[in-house]
């Protein structure tokens, strides 16, 4: 089996005025097609930088993204086509993912009127799509005709997970998907994407800082720290046998439940 | 009290368009001809406001004026807003050197006076209404592609058009989608505070014998001309003065109670 | 044992809109840490604001809060800012904005003390110095020196935690004081506020949805649903053995360590409808 993404030597660097800073450090990596892969990282680890690289959204400084044996990296957008029907996101804060002033049912239809997409995908009934992915994420079909603000916050995250699933991708880009949801919400929202993931038979990259999250959802991680990646290997021997000092900490971070008196 | 701004606003602007409407099928008399009324009458009947040195009705006039300046307003802002709001979200979406090189060149041209610009145009074409509002117009640009760029910088950075960018939407197509809609509060917000001050600034260059030719009525004029008389006929100058307050007063008050009632932050506070 | 805080049958309405705390009953004893766990919309931050004194104008709160036998509501603004920072302080969620980014952070730990206890410099030096060094900064000297952006943000939450605990009050309130820190950081914040508090000999009500963070804190918990208290117990009871079908759901689905990777996760609504 051929490898669905490959990563090589990918490096980042931002360059403000006279000073620049290295996200992303000749990091390389391969995902097959159905893993599961978390990357682990806290706040300015690098890993929204890797996948919005991966999916094409920013250039990286060096090193190279291939989809499906198909370079990504340094490619025009109006080639991207491959890319742009098959990699989808899930973004953490569903108010700032959906635009307030469309309705969910143009929310959702957006991926199908790309053009680019619509090129891959052929000809389609939008709204028995629309109403077809909004009933795989447990919302009423009239969703549809009303706005993002009339939902509750793990609705808005069904909404975006709905709209990633529209163009029936290979790939969903989980980025801290279920870190701005309460407790509870985010059990049902967890749920929902494993079960859409198996159903589907979807690649998951699933971006976290949240170890015991990705522990539950993800066989396989990366931990990445200050643009680099540390450690990789299954989830379970992270957690069990971590062998960067930096994993470690991580690990030891979590916390865990104490019975105090 | 934000909410009793806005309403005092939106009154005083629908009273300068009701004026600006009447004028269009009624006048008491007519405001351009020297007719055989007496000159500097004072307020009374049959001429409310009195008359003025050529012995124009100055209702009639001030009626006729709130045309004019509504007219001024509607096109300068227009042409304001429809070079400023593409060119502020291009400048939002250009790379940083194109985008630092765009806003240095509005800062230069906001710092250059709307004024010059005007008597520079009148010097080329004539002094006209057409040529007043074309300065002022074009004066009014920067600071349409200051706010539209600042409102669209915010939305760009937002997840919905990263959902968007990863589904190959074409640029002007998220331009139109997302970036106009979010921001249509903001240019709402402009365009009243731009009126308020395109009135102001037809009525200077009216004054100053830039804009609004002679015959045509216009506040501006009538401050100006009122000033001859100003020791003699005070009078002659409050009612083109209060009706140039009230508007500009009114188009800022709607501009500002916008600001506010519009604003998303301000309504998620409970 | 004697309450340090007792609240009664605190109500909490925004303008002519339905009260979003009903009835509210909790009892604090000194040196006692309590958690509130509840989700967002539940009342938790409402009720610390509302003990804090620091409500918006269009709050109507009924009922009793005393702490330590004043009552506090319909307490002036004036009279309460005396007890504010003094007998009892607050840490916010958000380290960046509860630090004023033009004052060095121990001016700013320093104003608290001087406001309160000692208008002379050298001894709120002092103070703040032995405060910094308690919420861990071996370098007390160069933090009390530094502006809030030349600090991180773990660093800037132990100088609010410092700020918050220079006059010894018998009450602190913490509102998430960790939700927006890096895990790592999460846990060394922690440390340090259970050390601080144990030396200080403060109460503590932690405000949390993160039930791992308030049983690593408190020995008791409360926990909140739409306004109202529905659980109540020592931590280990609550954690363990909860009875309120909603408590038990929520530490149900935010025990992912007792589950099997992968497998479907428990939900509040397994347990209970929730409205």
């Amino acid at each position: 089996m051929t490898a669905l993404f490959e990563v090589h030597g990918l490096t980042r660097v931002y360059t403000t005025g006279r000073r620049s800073v290295v996200a992303l450090e000749d990091v390389s990596l391969t995902v097959e097609p159905g893993q599961r892969l978390g990357i682990v990282g806290e706040s300015g680890s690098g890993k929204s930088t890797l996948v919005r690289l991966m999916a094409g959204l920013d250039r990286p400084t060096s090193g190279t993204v291939h989809f499906g044996g198909r370079p990504v990296s340094g490619v025009p957008e109006r080639q991207l086509g491959f890319l742009r029907a098959s990699v989808q996101f899930v973004f953490q804060d569903p108010r700032s993912s959906l635009n307030p002033r469309m309705r969910v049912g143009d929310v959702v239809a957006e991926p199908l009127r790309s053009p680019l997409v619509r090129r891959e995908l052929g000809a389609l009934d939008q709204r028995r799509r629309v109403a077809e992915v909004l009933d795989a994420v447990g919302l009423p079909a009239d969703a549809a005709s009303r706005y993002p603000h009339e939902f509750s916050g793990g609705q808005r995250q069904r909404i975006a997970i709905a709209r990633a699933l529209a163009p029936s991708p290979q790939v969903l880009i989980a980025d801290e998907a279920v870190s701005a949801l309460d407790v509870s919400v985010r059990a049902h929202v967890l749920n929902l994407l494993m079960a859409l993931v198996d159903d589907l038979g979807l690649t998951l990259l699933f971006v976290s800082h949240d170890l015991a999250v990705v522990r539950h959802v993800c066989p396989d991680a990366v931990v990445l720290q200050g643009g680099r990646i540390v450690e990789r290997g299954p989830t379970q021997r992270l957690f069990t046998a971590p062998e960067h000092p930096y994993t470690a900490r991580l690990v030891a971070a979590i916390p865990t439940f104490r019975a105090r008196s | 009290m934000k909410r009793a701004e806005l309403w005092i606003g939106l009154v005083l602007v629908a009273g300068v368009v009701a004026l600006a409407l009447l004028s269009f099928v009624w006048t008491p008399f007519n405001p351009t001809g020297v007719g055989s009324a007496p000159r500097l009458a004072p307020p009374g009947w049959p001429h409310v406001l009195g008359t003025d040195h050529m012995g124009i009705d100055t209702f009639s006039r001030i009626l006729v004026g709130a045309r004019s300046a509504l007219y001024v307003g509607i096109i300068a802002v227009g042409i304001a807003a429809l070079v400023g709001v593409p060119l502020g979200i291009l400048a939002a979406w250009l790379p940083r050197w194109g985008a630092e090189g765009m806003m240095r060149a509005v800062d230069v041209a906001y710092a250059f006076p709307a004024l010059l610009l005007a008597i520079l145009l009148a010097g080329v074409f004539g002094a006209s209404t057409e040529t007043a509002m074309l300065a002022i117009g074009i004066a009014t640009i920067p600071a349409f592609i200051r706010v539209t760029r600042a409102g669209a910088l915010s939305v760009l950075a937002s997840d919905y058009v990263l959902a968007a960018r990863a589904s190959g939407t074409p640029v002007p197509v998220i331009a139109v989608r997302h970036v106009l809609p979010n921001i249509a509060h903001l240019v709402g917000v402009q365009a009243s505070v731009s009126f308020a001050m395109a009135i102001l600034a037809e009525a200077a260059l009216s004054y100053l014998g830039l804009g609004t030719p002679p015959t045509v009525p216009s506040w501006g004029r009538m401050l100006g001309d009122a000033q001859t008389y100003l020791f003699s006929h005070p009078g002659q100058a409050v009612w083109p003065g209060l009706a140039i307050a009230g508007a500009v007063l009114g188009f800022n008050l709607v501009g500002d109670g916008l600001r506010d009632f519009l604003d998303p932050k301000l309504q998620e506070v409970s | 044992m004697t309450s340090l805080l007792q609240v009664r049958d605190l109500s909490i309405a925004f303008g002519r809109k339905d009260p979003v705390v009903r009835g509210l009953d909790l009892d604090l004893a000194a040196g006692q840490r309590l958690g509130i766990i509840g989700e967002s919309g539940s009342g938790k931050t409402v009720t610390a604001l509302a003990i804090m004194g620091l409500l918006p104008d269009n709050a109507r709160v009924t009922g009793s809060i005393r702490l330590d036998g004043t009552e506090l509501v319909g307490l002036s603004d004036r009279a309460l800012s005396r007890v504010r920072g003094d007998r009892m302080s607050m840490i916010f969620q958000e380290p960046m904005t509860a630090l004023d980014p033009t004052m060095t952070a121990g001016r700013q730990v320093a104003e608290a003390f001087r406001l309160h206890r000692d208008r002379d410099a050298g001894r709120a030096r002092t103070a703040v110095l032995a405060m910094l060094r308690a919420v861990g900064f071996d370098d007390a000297e160069r933090v009390a020196d530094s502006y809030p952006h030349q600090l991180s943000g773990g660093q800037r939450q132990r100088v609010v935690t410092a700020m918050a605990l220079v006059n010894r009050p018998g009450l602190v309130i913490c509102d998430e004081p960790t939700t927006a820190l890096d895990v790592t950081v999460q846990a060394t914040v922690l440390r340090v506020l259970d050390e601080v508090l144990e030396a200080v000999g403060a109460s503590c009500l932690f405000i949390s949805h993160d039930l791992a963070v308030v049983s690593q804190l408190c020995s008791d918990v409360v926990v909140m649903l739409n306004g109202r208290v529905v659980e109540r117990g020592t931590a280990e009871q609550v954690f363990t053995d909860p009875r309120h079908p909603y408590a038990a759901g929520l530490v149900a689905t935010a025990r992912l360590d007792l589950l099997e990777p992968g497998t479907r996760l428990p939900t509040v609504a397994d347990h209970v409808r929730v409205p």
